[in-house]
């Protein structure tokens, strides 16, 4: 577990607000100390990532311990999003969680193919919408170790 | 004496049965349910069988020292051509099937066996086929294929469709759970300050759900339901489906410009109205902050025979290259700051699709306008389009 007493960074890329909304309700109420970053469409979550235009303070815009993903965005879609993430040496690193109403098939395959690091189906039942969100920042905020801005460090 | 009486009585049988032979050939050639000829390399024909000439509707004095490659269609001679070259005494035998042109000017199919007739020293005299029309069995299997890529077409639709749906209608679902619940607690522990908004968001999402719905169904009939074709007049339909949007080209001050003298088109007139509602309505909503806001309506001939290109265009917000595919998908929106449920252009091109045309879109990137182009069959030629649209009905 780990010790730091920094929030843990989530970006959240979600174009529904009220998904938004129950999300971080959900996280806000978590027992580890997040701070959410959202943006509603992939160019943002890149913009972000690579600390481009309005993101491009560090101090600002610090490296996220997560990204929780969302397949159906406009334009953008979530899995080039998540291509695009998995490709550069920079940002490969980062755990990519996919949330999405999809449990088609073929959404899995691709996400996968993509190297997303987890693939979570948002229950339509609100306690279990709750407990998956739960055992998510369990896992991923607590029990996982990142690399975080120490990945600089870490490039061979 | 006796000797040559013996090769008098050899040789009268030998022609009795060289008679009888003939005769068996002849008959045989002749009631054969099948067309027979002979030609020469270059395609002279030096004989035909009654079928042959009834097939062709000529007499076989009209055939004799004609070329039949006069009946074969100009794009398919080739193919025949080489099929006849390869045969020599080594391969003598050669099927094939091809096109021919039948008298009617219609084009039908016929099936031969191709054979090289070789004297007695093996050398090469002419060349004898054996016909069959194969027309009707063709026109099934083109037929066949083409309602088996019909019916792939449909299947990949549906599931897309289904894929679409079931996720466009959990969405709202999980949101009514979620902030019923919400409310649920807020309730047992007395806060009250966000229940009203949260209330909000569940009506919200169950008006969406209903809006989906009805897009669905609307959607879903459009496709399939398609009152009998008629003539109409491209730029009073135009005008038609303008004023039903009028109110949003007020609101943002769009400048249409209808030109004269546009086609006749010939389809169902309440559906093709409706095709350039959501264009016009499209392209005004996608005005962006665009001063001078203008819609231009051109048509021309399409490149597809009996079909008019119509195109609309705007000096909006444009479309980034990378998604003019995914627009016309179901419930894509690119804005999602734009009102809209995202069914408008699926609409559109199912529309277009039930009348036998294509749409798409071009546009040079954001900030540079977008053109819609569609193709919609003229009413110059009534009888194909309005089978099609007809035969398209019955199906369902």
């Amino acid at each position: 577990m780990k010790a730091s007493i920094e929030p843990a960074i989530i970006l959240l890329v979600e174009d529904n607000p009220d998904h938004t909304e129950l999300i971080i309700r959900t996280l806000n109420d978590h027992r580890i100390p997040n701070r959410i970053i959202h943006v509603t469409d992939g160019e943002s979550a890149l913009d972000y990532l690579w600390r481009r235009a309005q993101f491009a303070d560090p101090a600002t815009s610090p490296q996220p311990d997560i990204v929780l993903l969302d397949l159906q965005l406009p334009r953008l879609s979530g899995l080039e999003v998540l291509q695009e993430i998995k490709t550069r040496a920079e940002t490969r690193h980062i755990p990519v969680v996919v949330v999405t109403t999809s449990s088609a098939e073929r959404d899995l395959q691709a996400a996968y193919q993509r190297y997303a690091n987890s693939y979570l189906v948002k229950p339509v039942d609100f306690q279990q919408f709750t407990r998956m969100l739960n055992d998510l920042g369990d896992y991923w905020l607590d029990w996982n170790q990142t690399l975080g801005d120490r990945y600089s460090l870490a490039t061979p | 004496m006796y000797g040559l009486q013996m090769d008098v009585t050899a040789r009268k049988t030998m022609e009795a049965e060289l008679r009888r032979s003939e005769l068996y050939y002849r008959s045989l050639v002749n009631d054969l349910p099948a067309m027979v000829c002979r030609f020469q390399s270059d395609g002279t024909l030096t004989f035909v069988n009654d079928l042959y000439c009834q097939l062709f509707q000529r007499t076989r004095d009209e055939l004799i020292g004609f070329n039949f490659y006069d009946l074969i269609p100009p794009p398919q001679r080739a193919l025949v051509a080489e099929g006849i070259a390869k045969l020599s005494p080594t391969q003598p035998v050669i099927e094939h099937e091809h096109e021919v042109l039948h008298p009617d000017g219609s084009i039908g199919w016929q099936r031969w066996v191709n054979r090289l007739l070789l004297d007695e020293r093996g050398q090469p005299v002419e060349y004898q086929a054996l016909g069959m029309d194969i027309t009707a069995r063709k026109r099934a299997e083109l037929e066949r294929e083409r309602l088996i890529a019909e019916l792939e077409a449909r299947n990949a639709e549906l599931e897309q469709f289904t894929y679409t749906v079931s996720h466009d209608l959990k969405s709202p679902l999980i949101t009514i759970k979620g902030f019923a619940s919400y409310i649920e607690r807020d309730l047992a522990a007395g806060k009250l300050e966000r229940i009203p908004s949260d209330l909000q968001r569940i009506i919200s999402a169950a008006d969406r759900m209903y809006q989906l719905l009805e897009d669905l169904l609307h959607l879903s009939r459009a496709g399939r339901q398609l009152n009998p074709p008629e003539r109409i007049g491209l730029g009073l339909l135009i005008s038609e489906a303008a004023a039903a949007v009028s109110g949003r080209l007020a609101e943002r001050n769009v400048y249409l410009h209808l030109p004269p003298n546009l086609p006749e088109i010939y389809g169902d007139r309440t559906r093709l109205r409706e095709v350039f509602q959501n264009l016009i309505d499209n392209a005004a909503k996608f005005m962006g902050d665009q001063p001078n806001p203008q819609i231009w309506i051109e048509a021309r001939a399409a490149d597809e025979p009996h079909f008019v290109l119509v195109s609309v265009r705007d000096n909006g917000i444009g479309i980034d290259p990378r998604y003019t595919q995914r627009i016309f998908g179901l419930f894509e929106r690119l804005e999602q700051r734009v009102e809209g449920t995202g069914i408008g252009l699926t609409l559109v091109r199912r529309i277009v699709e039930a009348h036998g045309g294509k749409i798409w879109v071009e546009s040079e990137g954001l900030g540079s306008g977008s053109t819609f182009y569609l193709t919609l069959p003229t009413a110059l030629q009534t009888s194909a389009p309005a089978e099609r649209i007809n035969s398209h009905e019955s199906k369902h």
